[in-house]
C-alpha cells in the first residue's frame, strides 16, 4: 500500500506568454506598418500603360514588413524573451551601471521642449534652456559651471553655424548677429 | 587610362593649400569625434555634414573622408586607454590594447596602432587605385537589372553577415525602404505619404535620420545604461616620456601582422556589409592562430593590437571600392559619404570615374595624403586626444544633442526635420535595445530610391517580364551571389571550420619550425604555443568572427557606438 505524500504539491512555476516593453515596441511598429500598407493599397499597383505604379514598391515593403513585425511581436510574447535583453553585440568592457529610464525620459522631454521652442525663442535661448534642464539633472550642484556651459555651448554653435557659415539658424527673441 | 597619370592628376587636384588644411582639419576633427563616447564615424560624419555645405565638392568630400579615417583611429584611443571601444570596429583593439595600457605601455600601444593604421591605409590606397578602375569598368556593363540586383545583394550582405537576428535586420531595411517612399513617385509624379505637407514632398532627407539614429540614439542608449554616472580613471601620458615610444622588439613582432591585417581588411571591406568590425575580428583570430606565442594574446601581445588595427583601416579603404564604383554603401559611415556625394550632385557608380575622374582620383589621392597626415597628427596629439576622453559623458550628452539639433536645422531650415531627427533618436534607441539594425535602415533609405527606379526601368525594358533577370549573364551571376548569401548562414559553420583548421595548421608548423631552429642553435624555446590546446581553439570560441561577443575585460567604461558595421556600424 502506498503512503500518501502529505507535503503540499510543489509545481514548477508556470511560464506564461506575457507582454513586455519589447512587445509594446513591435506593437507600435506593427500599427504603423498596417497604416502604411493600407495607404499603399490606395495607390495604383500598375499605371494605365502597364508600368510599375506608385503602389508597387510600398505594397511589397508594407506586406513583408507586416509579416516580419508580426512574427517579432509574437516572439516577444514567448516566455524567456525578457525586457532586459539587450541584443547589441558590441557593448564591451561596460560595467553594470544598471538601467536608468529617468535621464532617458528627461532627454526626450527636454528634446521635445527644444523642438517646440526652437523657432519662437530662437536657437540660442531654446538651446540654453535645454542645456540648463539637462545639466541640472546630470551635473547637479555645480550651478555656476552649468550656467556658463549652458550659455556658452548654444552661443558658440550659433556663432559657428549662423555668424560664420550663415546657415540660417533662427534668432527668435534675440536680435540677429 | 594610365593609373599613375590619373593618380598624379588627382594629387594635383588635392594639393592645394585649402584642401591640405581641410585634410588636416578633417583628420583632427575625426579623431576628436572618435574619442568621444557615444559617437563614432557614422554619427560624426552625419553631424559634421552640414558644416561642409559652404565648401566646394572636392574640398568637402576630402574633409569628410579625412573625418572618416580620423574617427576610425579615434575609437582606438578609448579602446586602449579605458577598455571601451569608440565603435564596434575597434572592439578587437581592446583585447590586447587595454592589457598593454594596464602594464604601463599605453604609449607604445597607441603609437604602434597609429603605425598599423598608416601601413594599412597606404596599402589600401594603393589597392584602391588598381581595383576601383577595374571594378568600375566591369560595372559600366551593368544595366538596370544588374544595378537592382547589386542593390539587393549589398543590403543582403549587411544583414546576413553582420546581423545577429537576420529577420530583424530585414525589418530594419524594410523600414528604411518605407521611409524612402515618402515624397513624389518619380514614375507618375504622384505624392506618397506626404499628408499634405509641402516639406514632405521632397521626401525624408537622409541627414536627420542618420543624425537621429546614430547620434541621438547612441546618446539616449548611453544615458539609459548609466553612462552619466561613470567615473573614469585615466592616466596621463606624455610624448616626452621615454616609455611612450615603442621598442625595436615591438616593430619586429608586428611586421607580419600589419601586412596581413592590411590585405585581409581591404578585401573583407570591399564586401558591402562586412566592414571593419568583421575584418578586425578575423584579423585577431588569424594573428592568434599563426603566432609563435599565442599564449600572450589577451595579455598584451602587440600583434594582437596591430593586426586588428591594420584590418580596421584596410577595411575603411576597401569599403570605398563598392561606394565609388557601384554606388553601394557598405556601412552607415559610407552611406553618409554617399549622401554627401549626392548632395553635391555627384552620382557614385560605374560612370563616376569616367565622368568625374578629377573628383574620384582626387578622393583616392586624398587617401594617400590622409594616411601621411594621420600618424603625424595622431602620434604627437595622442595625449591631447586622450584628455578629451576624460570629459564626463554627463557633460557631453546635452552638448551633442544640441549640436545635432542645430546641425539638422541648418540642412534645409526645416523644424520638421529636427522633429524627424528626434523621433529617429528614440527609434534608434529602441532598435539598439531590441536587436534591429540602424545601419541597414540608413542604407535602405539611401538605396531605396535607386532600387525602385532601377526596378521600374527593368520592367520598362523587359515589358513587364521578370524573367529578364534570368536572360542576362551578369544578372544570373548576381542571382547566384544572392542565393549564396541566403545560404551563407547554413554553410558558414562548415566554412569557418575549414578555414580555422587550415590557419591553425599554419600556426602549428611555424611554431614547430621555430622550435627546431632553436634546438639547432642550442637555445630554449617557450613550449606554450601548441595550437590545439592554446590560442587557436580559444580564439575560435572566445572571439568568433561572425558574432561579436563581448570580451570580458575589466574596467567599466562607455558604451561604444555602432556601426556597420560596417562599420557594421
Amino acid at each position: 500500500m502506498s503512503q500518501t505524500d502529505l507535503r503540499p504539491e510543489q509545481t514548477a512555476p508556470t511560464r506564461r506568454w506575457r507582454p513586455t516593453s519589447r512587445t509594446a515596441f513591435f506593437g507600435v511598429l506593427l500599427v504603423v506598418l498596417v497604416v502604411y500598407t493600407e495607404m499603399a493599397f490606395e495607390l495604383e499597383w500598375t499605371t494605365a500603360a502597364g508600368r510599375i505604379g506608385p503602389g508597387f514598391f510600398p505594397r511589397i515593403v508594407g506586406l513583408l514588413g507586416f509579416v516580419i513585425c508580426l512574427g517579432a511581436l509574437v516572439n516577444s510574447l514567448r516566455p524567456g524573451v525578457g525586457d532586459d535583453e539587450d541584443l547589441l553585440e558590441d557593448e564591451v568592457g561596460e560595467g553594470d551601471l544598471g538601467r536608468h529610464p529617468v535621464p532617458l525620459l528627461l532627454a526626450v522631454v527636454a528634446g521635445a521642449v527644444l523642438l517646440f521652442t526652437f523657432l519662437s525663442l530662437g536657437a540660442i535661448v531654446a538651446g540654453t534652456l535645454f542645456m540648463f534642464g539637462m545639466l541640472a539633472f546630470l551635473n547637479p550642484g555645480r550651478w555656476l559651471f552649468n550656467a556658463v556651459l549652458g550659455v556658452a555651448i548654444p552661443l558658440g554653435l550659433y556663432l559657428l553655424f549662423q555668424t560664420a557659415l550663415n546657415a540660417g539658424l533662427p534668432e527668435g527673441i534675440l536680435p540677429r548677429f | 587610362m594610365d593609373i599613375f597619370s590619373q593618380l598624379a592628376g588627382g594629387l594635383a587636384a588635392v594639393l592645394t593649400v585649402q584642401n591640405l588644411l581641410l585634410l588636416a582639419a578633417g583628420v583632427t576633427i575625426g579623431m576628436v569625434v572618435g574619442v568621444m563616447p557615444g559617437l563614432g564615424p557614422s554619427a560624426g560624419l552625419a553631424i559634421l555634414l552640414p558644416l561642409t555645405f559652404g565648401l566646394d565638392p572636392t574640398g568637402a568630400i576630402v574633409m569628410l573622408a579625412a573625418v572618416y579615417y580620423g574617427a576610425m583611429y579615434g575609437g582606438t584611443i578609448t579602446s586602449v586607454l579605458i577598455n571601451t571601444p569608440g565603435e564596434s570596429a575597434t572592439v578587437a583593439s581592446t583585447f590586447d590594447g587595454y592589457p598593454l595600457a594596464k602594464a604601463g605601455r599605453a604609449g607604445p600601444a597607441l603609437v604602434m596602432a597609429a603605425i598599423a593604421s598608416f601601413v594599412a591605409g597606404t596599402v589600401g590606397a594603393v589597392l584602391i587605385s588598381f581595383f576601383a578602375p577595374v571594378t568600375a569598368s566591369v560595372a559600366r556593363t551593368f544595366g538596370p537589372p544588374e544595378l537592382f540586383l547589386v542593390t539587393v545583394a549589398g543590403l543582403l550582405t549587411l544583414i546576413v553577415i553582420v546581423g545577429k537576428n537576420r529577420m530583424l535586420g530585414v525589418l530594419s531595411a524594410l523600414i528604411g525602404f518605407a521611409l524612402a517612399t515618402v515624397g513624389i513617385d518619380v514614375g507618375v509624379g504622384q505624392q506618397r505619404y506626404t499628408f499634405g505637407s509641402s516639406e514632405l514632398i521632397n521626401g525624408i532627407d537622409f541627414i536627420p535620420v542618420a543624425i537621429g539614429l546614430f547620434g541621438v540614439g547612441e546618446i539616449l542608449h548611453t544615458l539609459w545604461r548609466g553612462g552619466h554616472l561613470e567615473q573614469l580613471k585615466l592616466k596621463a601620458i606624455s610624448v616626452r616620456d621615454r616609455a611612450f615610444w615603442p621598442t625595436r622588439q615591438d616593430y619586429k613582432e608586428t611586421r607580419g601582422s600589419m601586412l596581413r591585417g592590411s590585405f585581409l581588411g581591404f578585401f573583407v571591406g570591399t564586401a558591402p556589409g562586412a566592414g571593419a568590425t568583421v575584418a578586425s575580428l578575423m584579423s585577431y583570430n588569424l594573428e592568434k592562430s599563426v603566432s609563435k606565442t599565442p599564449e600572450k594574446f589577451g595579455k598584451g601581445a602587440m600583434a594582437g593590437l596591430t593586426g586588428p588595427e591594420a584590418a580596421n583601416n584596410g577595411a575603411s579603404s576597401g569599403a570605398m571600392v563598392p561606394l565609388l564604383t557601384l554606388g553601394i554603401p557598405g556601412s552607415g559611415s559610407t552611406a553618409v559619404l554617399l549622401a554627401g556625394f549626392l548632395l553635391w550632385g555627384l552620382q557614385p557608380g560605374p560612370l563616376l570615374m569616367q565622368q568625374n575622374p578629377e573628383f574620384a582620383w582626387g578622393l583616392i589621392a586624398s587617401m594617400y595624403l590622409g594616411n601621411v597626415m594621420l600618424p603625424l597628427v595622431n602620434i604627437f596629439m595622442i595625449p591631447a586626444f586622450a584628455s578629451i576622453a576624460r570629459v564626463p559623458f554627463r557633460l557631453l550628452a546635452p552638448i551633442v544633442i544640441v549640436l545635432c539639433a542645430f546641425g539638422t536645422f541648418t540642412v534645409n531650415g526645416s523644424i520638421l526635420e529636427v522633429g524627424i531627427m528626434l523621433i529617429c533618436g528614440v527609434l534608434g534607441f529602441y532598435m539598439r535595445r531590441y536587436g534591429m539594425s540602424p545601419a541597414a535602415l540608413v542604407i535602405a533609405l539611401v538605396l531605396g530610391p535607386l532600387a525602385e527606379e532601377t526596378l521600374r526601368q527593368t520592367m520598362v525594358v523587359s515589358g513587364g517580364d521578370p524573367s529578364i533577370f534570368l536572360q542576362r549573364t551578369t544578372s544570373m551571376w548576381l542571382l547566384v551571389i544572392i542565393a549564396g548569401l541566403l545560404l551563407l548562414p547554413l554553410l558558414s559553420p562548415l566554412l569557418k571550420r575549414i578555414v580555422q583548421v587550415r590557419v591553425r595548421e599554419v600556426g602549428r608548423r611555424r611554431r614547430q619550425h621555430e622550435r627546431a631552429e632553436a634546438r639547432r642553435a642550442g637555445t630554449t624555446v617557450d613550449e606554450g604555443g601548441d595550437s590545439d590546446r592554446s590560442g587557436a581553439a580559444g580564439s575560435a570560441e572566445a572571439h568568433p568572427t561572425d558574432d561579436v561577443e563581448p570580451h570580458p575585460v575589466g574596467a567599466p567604461g562607455r558604451v561604444p557606438t555602432d556601426g556597420d558595421e560596417e562599420d557594421g556600424r
